[in-house]
């Protein structure tokens, strides 16, 4: 396997980081014995290399450490919160589902207007509102009481 | 051993790694402890799915460069300005750390640590994030590709075109002659 230089310059990176395969790094290195501008390449590629990897390594804070520590006993404690709430919601939307289908197999018998406001007039002639008027009815006719 | 206990030993191990990813990735000091935080919770609520073969850190690493990338606009939005306009109210990067950790520092070595991080900066995250975690972190191409979700093969070219990207960025400091 012989390299020329355009095939040899994607490959000087991997050559540097140990990355290639051996057939492509032995090709690469007989390349850079006679090519002084790609082993120029790699010596530059190098430089930046070696600048990153010797930067400052800052260590994380302890109170991210703590808050991190917090943020997940929270998350831990509301999922088991949910977990009774859920089922206190399951069995609130079985009970609602019952109520609907039994309300949808018997629908209620239309009852005439009249029937309907004598009714309440009566059961809100004992109350305090009822003889104060504030929820008095004007005056059925027998007819419309008839619907 | 329970989970707080699992917690601890995995947040004890892998935090001063997944944290300077954070930090080197968003170049910001309040954005970086976010993401962390972010990164670690979501990992470890959902360590069911986690599968054990693989690194934990590799797969933290994959959470926060996830949430990175998904959240950048809301990030944007919410930490929003320059670079510079940040920097000059001392929220953003900035060289010099508290000085118990380096007493020794000297004015240079922080200048150069901001040049460097500015430097990280002006390439795209999908450069920057590998580069960061084989030159910085000293992750090889498989892990990285792991980390990052992608194939080896772009790994690769994206490291070898960060290089050259790092290089231009540098490039009034290199001609100074003050660095490399």
């Amino acid at each position: 396997m012989k390299l020329d230089c355009e095939r040899a310059d994607p490959l000087l990176s991997a050559y540097l980081d140990g990355e290639l395969a051996r057939e492509e790094a032995k090709a690469l290195a007989e390349h850079l014995t006679h090519c002084a501008e790609c082993g120029g390449e790699v010596q530059e590629l190098e430089k930046t290399k070696t600048l990153l990897s010797r930067e400052w390594k800052p260590a994380m804070p302890d109170d991210l450490a703590a808050r991190i520590r917090d943020s997940l006993a929270v998350a831990e404690r509301s999922s088991s919160v949910r977990g009774p709430w859920k089922a206190a919601a399951g069995l609130a939307l079985a009970a609602g589902l019952a109520v609907v289908i039994y309300m949808n197999s018997s629908p209620p018998q239309p009852v005439p207007i009249g029937v309907f406001l004598a009714e309440h007039r009566h059961a809100l002639s004992g109350s305090p509102l009822g003889r104060r008027g504030v929820w008095s009815f004007p005056p059925v006719s027998s007819e419309s009481a008839q619907g | 051993m329970s989970d707080q206990e699992l917690f601890d030993r995995l947040l004890k191990e892998h935090r001063d790694r997944v944290y300077r990813f954070a930090l080197r990735l968003t170049g910001h000091w309040d954005q970086a402890a976010e993401l962390t935080q972010e990164a670690f919770v979501r990992a470890f609520r959902s360590l069911d799915r986690y599968d054990r073969a693989r690194p934990f850190e590799s797969w933290v690493y994959t959470i926060l460069h996830n949430v990175y990338i998904n959240g950048l606009t809301r990030y944007e939005a919410k930490f929003g300005r320059s670079l510079d306009a940040e920097k000059e109210e001392g929220t953003v990067w900035e060289p010099t750390a508290p000085a118990a950790e380096n007493p020794d520092r000297t004015a240079e070595r922080e200048e150069l640590r901001g040049v460097v991080q500015e430097a990280l900066g002006r390439l795209p995250v999908p450069f920057r994030a590998p580069l960061i975690l084989c030159d910085m972190e000293g992750l090889s191409y498989e892990e990285i590709g792991a980390a990052l979700m992608c194939p080896v093969n772009t790994v690769r070219t994206r490291i070898h075109r960060a290089r050259r990207m790092f290089r231009s960025a540098m490039a009034p400091y290199l001609k100074e002659d003050k660095i490399l």
